[in-house]
């Protein structure tokens, strides 16, 4: 099995640096990690995929954001959520993997409509752990509400899901099996984690139709 | 007062827990509330009296929790939601789970094969100061040289450099 954390915030931003998260994502079975404003490298024996959020407000920056990106090796984007027509916008738009922090989003932000889009362009919808282990209260019910929801919608239209600890220091990374648990609150099986974790190379590198080069 | 016989005892199953960061800063009565407020908020009184987690024994980095049986996934569960005990950032990353004490304290490994060593050189990180509080193999975890001194920094060996 091949799992990918899809989102951890080394140092400066945690108190933890790359190389030792890396360590750490070693020990608790993971085989690599995606991490904002990196570049792409192999640190102890985890591959390190850069990683870029995109936090425009409107749909024209998102779209000049991604234009501006390179094109190989191509980084793994996230958008934040917004509203609905936000939403449905960037998942059209060429480029982008991944929707996160769809639990700050609007309520009813990510539809039916939502949903077919992403599964018909190949994007992603990201959870983050960070709201079921540290939030409390309502804070973690709504999440746990909206995660709820995404999977529901991901089991009926058959979009993918990525999972992302975000994790800022080596203290807040969880193993596979308690990242299993964690997501067993809102519901996910075990299987469904597992593919959810090895869900990013395919967003990367997307099989398409055999091109003839003459 | 005397005790049941085995068979009016209410079975229990007990958890290994590795503590994360090593630094004594782990007490048994802290790690137990952060435990009770996790399970607590996450599956609500109920079930946390249902579990009822205690903490049997803290010994360096590691910690021997005991529930009632078939309460062991959902305090695993509530185990991945602390992070903190105190004013102190903690992770408790689950081990091993047992029908017995005996069996969880002879996976503990003791202070020799568990080679760390908790040398109070001071180095620099990222160009500031900062006292080394425990190595373990590649992994250091240092203390800032702030104002409160209470700053952890989670490095490795080629983060950082000797003065």
């Amino acid at each position: 099995m091949y799992a990918v954390d899809a989102g951890i915030r080394p140092y400066p931003e945690g108190d933890s640096t790359l190389r030792r998260m890396a360590l750490e994502a070693r020990h608790l079975g993971f085989n690599a990690v995606v991490v904002p404003e990196c570049t792409a490298m192999e640190c102890e024996g985890i591959t390190v995929i850069p990683g870029v959020i995109i936090r425009e407000t409107t749909v024209r920056d998102v779209i000049r954001r991604v234009r501006a990106l390179p094109a190989h090796p191509s980084p793994f984007v996230l958008v934040n959520a917004r509203d609905i027509p936000f939403n449905r916008a960037v998942l059209g738009t060429r480029g982008v993997h991944a929707l996160r922090d769809i639990h700050q989003a609007p309520r009813a932000s990510f539809d039916h409509v939502c949903a077919r889009t992403a599964a018909e362009r190949g994007v992603s919808v990201n959870l983050d752990l960070r709201p079921l282990v540290r939030g409390r209260g309502a804070l973690r019910q709504r999440a746990i509400q909206r995660y709820a929801d995404i999977l529901d919608l991901s089991r009926k239209f058959g979009f993918s899901l990525t999972i992302a600890s975000g994790a800022r220091s080596v203290l807040e990374q969880r193993s596979i099996r308690e990242t299993c648990l964690i997501c067993g609150v809102f519901g996910m099986t075990q299987p469904e984690v597992e593919a959810a974790l090895g869900t990013i190379p395919g967003l990367l590198s997307p099989s398409g139709p055999v091109r003839v080069v003459p | 007062m005397k005790p049941r016989p085995p068979t009016l005892r209410e079975p229990r199953r007990y958890l290994l827990v590795r503590l994360l960061p090593g630094i004594p800063t782990n007490e048994g009565k802290v790690i137990a509330s952060a435990i009770e407020e996790a399970l607590s908020s996450l599956f609500g009184d109920q079930v946390a009296a249902r579990v009822h987690p205690a903490v049997i024994s803290v010994a360096g980095d590691h910690a021997i929790i005991r529930c009632r049986r078939g309460g062991e996934q959902i305090l695993e569960t509530a185990l991945a939601t602390v992070f903190s005990a105190g004013d102190h950032a903690i992770a408790l990353r689950p081990v091993s789970t047992s029908g017995t004490v005996r069996s969880l304290k002879e996976k503990i490994p003791s202070p020799e094969k568990a080679a760390w060593d908790t040398a109070d050189a001071e180095v620099l990180f990222n160009g500031e100061r900062a006292r080394i509080a425990r190595r373990t193999g590649r992994s250091i975890d240092l203390i800032g040289k702030g104002l409160t001194n209470t700053e952890l920094f989670f490095v490795t060996e080629e983060d950082i450099e000797e003065i």
